[in-house]
């Protein structure tokens, strides 16, 4: 579904992706592990249009996307949810939302997706009329998971979506990954809760200081020696 | 809603205003003609303002900038052309020059933006005068007047399209998007919106309704120079009206323009040499203790007007 091939990414001089190819398949938990600066964020940025690599392609369902702008590769059914959520403060839970379906003409199918929304957080109906900035932070959270869920995304990407959050908060986001998963959306999810991640996820890869280091199944991962002594602490 | 503010009860309320204002060369005294042109062209710059910069939240400085080309169009084309197409020519003048400098200023935000936009607007002020020395060889120019009755008229219509913009913006996806780009623009990016096109073409509608403005003021001035054309208190008072009124509502700026405009009118009369002093005092306990305008001291407190369904 995405394939991302030896892509180079660049701020300005200095280099934070090198040569980082991986790929995503259909109805898939693809989990990104990689500790604070690994290039976790910038990955998920060069995906979704944010940042350019300066070599290297991404395709997305037979369509090279890696120099496309932003706004256009939302179009294309990839939603991103940014680290600690990234939404509108001064807007309503319901704004927020109606902003995720953004520049689809359907009003009909809009109203489908809340419908289904508030269906898997009902907490978001309760509060619809509220300041977005009034909610809690695992409300937060789920706000900004529905917000990308709005425009029914085919690849859904989040971007360490337990930052920040209890540790209960914490499961009961990550169960929620594994039911969008079962309902039919691919995700790729980039975090530091190793454990978390691994328990849900059904492919794993190792970031380390822009490049890939390894890449498996989280079934594996768990095994693996390295995977267990420098990220699971066991 | 209560009823005292049903829809049926508002749009009788414009049109008894609209009535009221389309009637008034009619029986009023030329002076009170006069002041209404005045508020007129004060409320379409603050409305036109306000179509921008009230959701994003950017500060433009440079209202000064479109409203002098727009005169400077009456006064280069006022002999040539009928008063009708005059003002569209200013607008459309506004409407280019807004597209240049919201492609100029696309990177800037918060208070870069203000101050690069006042810089601008004196750079164009200083250039338009120098070139006016140099190359033309004159210090200001008349425009073809035109009789108050049809300045009045025109303004009146630039005016309630202002408005009528306005509202329908900020009633319609584009509004909440001007808004979600003020507040963010790489999350407005994410939500799949266009910004650099919405911020553009945004600006320049603001501008067209500010040149508009510009050219069917001219008339009335007959004399204009580049100082009193891109005057830079024309850039200020938008921002002042516009939140004395507050912006959270439709009626806010054109409420601030209309109170302001008639103080400063009533002040400049009674108390020449204490105007500015006076006008200075209410501005300051207006932003100390109203944070919100006067729409902010009417309404009920409900906010969030534009997106409930």
């Amino acid at each position: 579904m995405l394939s991302v091939n030896n892509i180079n990414v660049f701020y300005r001089k200095i280099q934070a992706l090198w040569a980082v190819s991986f790929d995503v398949m259909q109805r898939e938990i693809v989990v990104m592990l990689g500790s604070n600066g690994a290039g976790k964020s910038t990955t998920l940025n060069t995906l979704a249009g944010l940042l350019h690599p300066s070599s290297g392609s991404i395709r997305f369902l037979c369509q090279e996307i890696q120099e496309m702008p932003s706004f256009k590769i939302v179009s294309l059914s990839i939603s991103l949810v940014p680290e600690g959520g990234a939404f509108f403060s001064k807007m309503t839970v319901n704004e927020n939302l109606e902003l995720g379906a953004y520049g689809r003409k359907d009003r009909g199918k809009n109203i489908e997706s809340l419908k289904w929304i508030y269906e898997i957080f009902p907490v978001l109906k309760l509060k619809g009329k509220k300041l977005a900035s009034t909610l809690s932070g695992g409300e937060r959270q789920m706000l900004a998971i529905a917000r990308g869920l709005m425009r029914r995304p085919k690849l859904l990407m989040l971007d360490e979506p337990s930052y920040g959050l209890a540790p209960l908060m914490v499961s009961q986001t990550f169960k929620t990954v594994k039911q969008l998963r079962d309902l039919g959306t691919t995700i790729l999810v980039v975090e530091q809760n190793s454990k978390h991640a691994l328990a849900v996820g059904d492919r794993g890869y190792l970031l380390e200081n822009g490049k890939i280091v390894l890449g498996d199944t989280c079934e594996n991962l768990r095994q693996n020696e390295y995977v267990r002594k420098c990220y699971l602490g066991l | 809603m209560e009823g005292k503010h049903s829809p049926v009860n508002k749009l009788f309320f414009i049109c008894f205003a609209w009535l009221v204002a389309a009637t008034l060369p009619f029986y009023s005294p030329a002076y009170v003609l006069l002041s209404i042109t005045s508020i007129l062209m004060y409320v379409t710059l603050t409305v036109s303002w306000t179509i921008f910069c009230g959701p994003t939240g950017y500060i433009s400085l440079a209202t000064a900038t479109f409203f002098g080309i727009g005169i400077y169009c009456a006064a280069l084309l006022g002999s040539s052309l009928p008063a009708p197409a005059v003002v569209l020519c200013g607008g459309l003048a506004g409407l280019a020059f807004g597209v240049l400098v919201g492609l100029i200023c696309l990177r800037l935000s918060g208070f870069y933006f203000a101050v690069f936009t006042f810089g601008l607007s004196e750079l164009v002020r200083h250039s338009v005068l120098w070139w006016e020395h140099n190359v033309s060889g004159t210090v200001g120019r008349w425009v073809t007047g035109t009789s108050i009755t049809q300045a009045f008229y025109s303004l009146l219509v630039i005016a309630s399209l202002s408005i009528l913009a306005a509202y329908l913006i900020r009633r319609s996806i584009y509004g909440m998007a001007l808004k979600a780009i003020g507040e963010s623009e790489e999350a407005a990016e994410h939500a799949g919106i266009n910004v650099v096109v919405y911020r553009i073409a945004f600006f320049a509608i603001s501008s067209f309704f500010m040149g508009m403005a510009g050219a069917a003021m001219a008339a009335k001035f007959t004399y204009i120079d580049p100082n009193s054309a891109f005057n830079p208190l024309i850039s200020f008072t938008p921002v002042l009206m516009s939140l004395f009124g507050g912006i959270e509502r439709d009626y806010g700026p054109i409420l601030g323009a209309f109170i302001l405009t008639f103080i400063s009118e009533v002040l400049l009369s009674r108390f020449p040499y204490f105007y500015t002093l006076i006008y200075g005092i209410i501005f300051v306990v207006v932003i100390l203790f109203m944070p919100r305008g006067l729409a902010g001291l009417l309404g009920s407190g409900h906010q969030h007007k534009f997106m409930d369904h």
